[in-house]
């Protein structure tokens, strides 16, 4: 057969092997790059996901805690005119949502988780307190029960202001 | 075994409070102050016993507000009386600091010492 021949004489399954090797290494390396490519995309995707998943959160702690303070408005009015029954509805009301937004929000820092929960205590212990001067009959003093309402509402509202803060600065940064 | 806890943290309290290291404040009920931490909060209040002797309670708080636990100065004495002379100079040191006792004080005599 003389194509075999000339096969054989120039060497030609030598070759065929050689190109065969560089087309494996470079299909290999091709591999490789796509791979670890894709890989960056995705890690990129993730880290784009993480971050709207965290300015979600953000705005939706930010909420929370407008709501809050509005509740505690609300409960500074209610005092004023001596609503205790919807007091106590409006004292759980804003438990539920202080509660919430530290759930929501588990990267506040540890001064703000204070703040938080002294304002949670101060309302646990305002409930207890109308609830017991309501059946002994004896109206509390809703002049204290505001002053301290009044200084957990400007403690909220500093970490507030912190909080959107933080959420524009990440907001900037994500551009 | 808890009275330890319990003894263990009003001292540990005396001893943060003398270097206001804790911040006391005005709790809703009278006579009532509190302290918070991260995930807990304590109350220390003023009330009677039985025969109507003065007790000093402190309260733990967790951190949906509802009291998990709470002691008064008879449950850390063993009949000994030794709590209740430091329980007491606590809830007052609370109660100054609570108030801005201290803090008055210092800027009213810095005033007298330092007129216009």
């Amino acid at each position: 057969m003389p194509i075999l021949i000339w096969i054989a004489e120039n060497h030609l399954a030598d070759l065929a092997s050689i190109a065969g090797v560089v087309i494996s290494i470079t299909g290999f390396i091709v591999t490789v790059w796509n791979v670890r490519r894709s890989k960056s995309a995705a890690e990129r995707a993730e880290a784009a996901a993480d971050q709207t998943r965290r300015m979600i959160r953000g705005y939706e702690t930010v909420s929370e805690f407008s709501a809050a303070i509005a509740i505690m408005e609300e409960i500074k009015r209610l005092h004023r005119v001596g609503q205790v029954d919807m007091l106590l509805d409006r004292y759980a009301t804003l438990r539920k949502v202080l509660i919430g937004v530290r759930k929501l929000s588990p990267s506040i820092s540890e001064n703000m988780d204070v703040k938080i929960q002294s304002a949670v205590t101060t309302l646990a212990t305002m409930e207890d307190h109308v609830e017991k001067s309501r059946s002994e009959g004896s109206p509390p003093n809703f002049v204290r029960l505001n002053r301290l309402l009044s200084r957990d509402i400007d403690d909220l509202h500093a970490i507030l202001v912190d909080m959107t803060a933080a959420g524009e600065r990440e907001s900037d940064g994500s551009r | 075994m808890a009275a330890d806890k319990y003894q263990h943290l009003v001292e540990r309290l005396v001893a943060k409070t003398d270097r206001g290291e804790v911040d006391w404040k005005e709790a809703a009920g009278s006579d009532t102050f509190q302290v918070s931490f991260a995930n807990y909060s304590l109350t220390l209040s003023v009330s009677q016993n039985r025969e109507g002797s003065t007790l000093y309670v402190i309260s733990i708080l967790n951190s949906e507000g509802r009291t998990v636990d709470s002691f008064s100065d008879e449950d850390l004495d063993d009949g000994g009386g030794r709590y209740y002379p430091i329980m007491g100079e606590l809830y007052h040191k609370a109660r100054r600091q609570a108030l801005g006792v201290d803090k008055a004080l210092d800027e009213i005599l810095g005033q007298l010492d330092h007129p216009f």
